[in-house]
């Protein structure tokens, strides 16, 4: 869905059957375009404090196909800080975060992520918030006069996975 | 319909209500034609839960833009990461073909999103209406501070068009007119909070931190709650929200700017214009 017209055809193959995994084609044929000049990593701020984290090196396990070995929760993606400065000074517009995120939804999608990621998708699901409220915050907004917070939950047909 | 619709998020009005309290008094002094957003869930939060499934991340982006396209105009969220969220979404929302696909599964919870939905920052806000805020600024605040931009509010550059990615100044007018110096240094760093490593994001916010007291600064000011929670658990320097040092400029009590909330203990010393 994220890119124009791109349809996961794999996704529709028998229900309850696991699909095998494979990139979004539209996706993969900028993603090959990678010349893993490295730029990416020179800019990257997890990557100067981790020196086991390079967006280079993410990138290349889609050129050789590796990329099935990074879904795990121990896996480098997650070191990533989400700051999008790779996908903004990109020579050929990859954008390696984006190949985060998708290698993230993938490891998330076979239970392999870390496991704060599906509190959190709990939570937004039954409270609407990502943040558990407690009775002392809630009487710390009263002191400051607030509203009450009263965040919706979302429509929950709109989780994967609950599409009948 | 009002002009503005407010979007507190998840973590300001859960762990730092300070900012929306004073987020709160600047839009009464500034008489702004604003309504709470009611019906919204979480963004959701471009990181996190982005991390788990992107299609369902734009699909409730899209819910609580639709929902929203009903009550105002504009959305004002108070936060870099719903802000990142709803552009995000509703740039990609802009393609017929995503919009389709999104207005399918939309359908199902009996919602449809046309498109539209201006979406504003809280600090962009600020910058906005400066003339007005400096008519009602009745203190200066006095303060040596290093203005930290993030990343959620200048990327994608096509999209937040910040005056500059590196070296960002558009909000230094918002401190400075409250009488705020700001020293010089890069404001445009990343955090660390959006790593699931804690040591990459301690590490990070650490070196913002030791970068803004070697920049000669003695408070960080921030436009984003997970800025707020790296940069002062580092508990090295105070660090205030830019609304509320806006807020102690325009006159608001102490109990509204929230200060006894912060874990590195701070004042904001405003020095009156009329008995200065």
């Amino acid at each position: 869905m994220a890119e124009s017209g791109e349809t996961d055809s794999a996704s529709k193959g028998e229900p309850g059957r696991k699909r095998q995994p494979s990139p979004p084609q539209q996706r993969l044929r900028r993603w090959l375009l990678c010349l893993q000049c490295a730029k990416c990593g020179g800019l990257c701020p997890a990557a100067r404090v981790n020196p086991h984290f390079s967006p280079r090196s993410i990138v290349l396990s889609l050129l050789d196909n590796s990329w099935t070995s990074l879904l795990n929760a121990d896996s480098p993606i997650w070191a990533c800080c989400v700051c999008m400065s790779c996908d903004e000074f990109c020579p050929q517009d990859v954008k390696p975060h984006e190949v985060v995120a998708w290698l993230r939804n993938e490891a998330f999608r076979n239970q392999k992520a870390p496991q704060k990621i599906s509190h959190l998708v709990a939570s937004v699901r039954s409270s609407g918030a990502s943040v558990a409220l407690s009775r002392a915050l809630l009487r710390r907004r009263q002191n400051l006069g607030l509203p009450q917070f009263s965040p919706a939950k979302p429509p929950p047909e709109l989780f994967s996975g609950n599409e009948s | 319909m009002s002009e503005f619709l407010l979007y507190t998020g998840c973590l300001i009005p859960a762990r730092f209500p300070q900012a929306e309290s004073s987020a709160r008094f600047i839009l009464e002094s500034l008489k702004t034609d604003v309504a709470d957003a009611e019906g919204l869930s979480c963004c959701p939060d471009p990181v996190m839960f982005r991390s788990a499934s992107e299609d369902d991340w734009l699909t409730i982006a899209a819910a609580n833009l639709a929902k929203a396209a009903t009550q105002g105009n504009k959305l004002l969220t108070l936060c870099s990461g719903c802000y990142e969220t709803f552009v995000d979404a509703r740039s990609r929302l802009e393609d017929a073909d995503v919009r389709a696909q999104v207005n399918r599964r939309l359908a199902k919870a009996g919602l449809h999103y046309n498109g539209g939905m201006e979406v504003v920052h809280f600090a962009r806000f600020l910058e906005q209406n400066i003339d007005a805020i400096k008519e009602r600024i009745k203190g200066e605040v006095l303060l040596r501070a290093a203005l930290f931009y993030g990343c959620h509010i200048l990327k994608p550059f096509r999209l937040m068009k910040p005056d500059s990615l590196r070296f960002p100044r558009f909000l230094h007018p918002v401190a400075e007119v409250c009488g705020v110096e700001l020293v010089e240094w890069d404001g445009s760093r990343c955090c660390g909070m959006g790593s699931f490593e804690a040591d990459v994001s301690r590490a990070l916010s650490e070196s913002v931190v030791q970068a803004a007291k070697e920049a000669g600064a003695e408070a960080v000011i921030v436009v984003c709650p997970f800025c707020f929670a790296g940069l002062e658990g580092v508990g090295q320097l105070p660090v205030l929200f830019l609304q509320q040092v806006v807020a102690a400029a325009m006159g608001a009590p102490k109990d509204v700017v929230g200060l006894a909330l912060h874990r590195v203990k701070t004042e904001i010393e405003v020095r009156d214009h009329v008995s200065a």
